[in-house]
């Protein structure tokens, strides 16, 4: 967790503070209702993103904060509008006490609980400062088990999907403040 | 507007609302212990003779425990199931939602014992909607089926005295239990207390998983036993016969239990008529 804000902290220094873009999605594990901002630079994306779900739909109220990161593997060009497949990993950080460890269990004796990795795939489509994505996403975990149940389990039962918006700041907006 | 439109549209067209978070515990399935017990109440019958079916630690490997029911499907004359916990690896909604389903592909009640991975993350809320208590007891053809939740490290010390009104109330008892004695998450003083709950007269078996391999001891005249890991289909029976009681391992051609070294005389462990 320390590592990740240092590293954002250092993204934020070297790009002035001011992200490129800001972001919201539904799904893919990061929440029902998100919102966050993030660093464009050539096919590298990344986005820091808080995620709530409601308890209704979570069982109990959930919060946590996911760092995305990707990369666009192709562009293609139509008229003003680019369609871009991309691959990424999220790292997912649980906000809540339930997804901690007991203080009875000794140390290295799970795998950390409150913090997930989760690859994914996905396509944007971007015009002009609006930018829509969808994407795919698994577990490290359930990938692992994927491949322990080949035969069994099926991709839909690994994985789950998302979807979102990123607006892009155009550049001389908030440079001028 | 467009996201809750898009999500109407791909919901509408048969596609599962996306997983908003992985600690999420809303289960789609709800109360199967309540729901097997009932199930196993309208199997008794008059006939005292039992077979039940020992399925451990299936975290992980559905793939295993689905192959192992569908053996089990195919043979009438096991009576219920149970897993001896387990279920998952990180208590997480999709992984138990993996083991709902295989437990609604069989032909026979299903009971659970809940493992003390299951009470990773929001695991104990999912369990105890998906299944029920994590302290339960059921009797069939006269004997007390006694599902005690004996982790530690995830719920503090086991509900001993809990325990010992259900062994002292009822005259034969099998404790199911996810840990084996000496697993080494319990301290030594309850490991002690449960040894001395274990010695009482009305204790006809002890059955538990977690280890991940078969053991059997016979700890004074009371059979310890301890199912493999689903894995690669294994599986333990226990056998009530007139009045006879066996243990079999299974994988999944079953052969009757071995302890001591030659001892033939310990094969066969008689229940109090």
């Amino acid at each position: 967790m320390d590592l990740m804000i240092t590293a954002i902290c250092l993204f934020g220094l070297v790009s002035n503070w001011i992200p490129t873009h800001i972001t919201t999605q539904v799904g893919g594990y990061v929440g029902l209702l998100t919102a966050g901002a993030g660093y464009e630079y050539k096919n590298y994306t990344t986005d820091l993103l808080v995620g709530y779900v409601p308890a209704f739909i979570g069982g109990e109220a959930l919060y946590s904060v996911t760092w995305k990161n990707q990369v666009d593997v192709y562009e293609w060009m139509y008229s003003d509008i680019s369609i871009a497949p991309y691959f990424g990993i999220s790292t997912i950080i649980s906000l809540d006490d339930d997804s901690h460890l007991p203080a009875e269990v000794p140390a290295g004796y799970y795998p950390n609980t409150n913090v997930m990795w989760a690859p994914y795939l996905g396509v944007t489509r971007t015009s002009g400062s609006h930018s829509l994505f969808f994407e795919f996403t698994s577990l490290d975990f359930y990938l692992e088990a994927k491949v322990r149940n080949e035969d069994y389990l099926t991709w839909q039962d690994v994985t789950t999907y998302g979807f979102g918006y990123r607006y892009f700041i155009p550049s001389g907006e908030l440079s001028n403040e | 507007m467009k996201f809750i439109l898009l999500l109407v549209l791909l919901t509408s067209c048969g596609i599962d609302e996306p997983e908003y978070s992985p600690w999420q515990s809303s289960p789609s399935s709800r109360g199967l212990t309540a729901q097997h017990l009932g199930w196993l109440r309208g199997i008794e019958g008059s006939t005292k003779d039992l077979k039940l079916a020992i399925v451990g630690d299936p975290q992980a490997v559905p793939g295993s425990l689905k192959t192992t029911i569908t053996i089990l499907n195919h043979d009438p004359t096991i009576d219920f199931i149970v897993i001896t916990g387990d279920i998952t690896d990180r208590g997480l909604l999709k992984e138990f939602e993996w083991i709902s389903e295989i437990i609604d592909t069989s032909n026979k009640p299903i009971l659970t014992v809940v493992g003390n991975h299951d009470g990773l993350n929001n695991g104990e809320d999912i369990y105890t909607k998906m299944f029920g208590p994590l302290n339960y007891s059921f009797t069939f053809r006269d004997i007390t089926f006694v599902m005690w939740n004996n982790n530690y490290y995830e719920w503090g010390v086991p509900d001993f005295s809990w325990l010992r009104r259900q062994v002292a109330s009822n005259e034969k008892v099998v404790v199911v239990s996810h840990q084996p004695p000496n697993s080494g998450t319990l301290k030594k003083g309850h490991e002690e207390q449960w040894k001395s709950i274990r010695q009482e007269p009305n204790m006809m078996a002890s059955i538990h998983g977690h280890v991940h391999h078969y053991n059997f001891e016979v700890e004074g005249s009371l059979p310890v036993y301890t199912v493999d890991r689903v894995t690669n289909i294994h599986y333990g029976l226990m056998t009530i016969e007139d009045h006879v009681m066996r243990f079999f391992n299974c994988t999944p051609l079953c052969s009757e239990v071995q302890y001591g070294s030659n001892d033939n005389s310990n094969l066969f462990i008689r229940t109090s008529q």
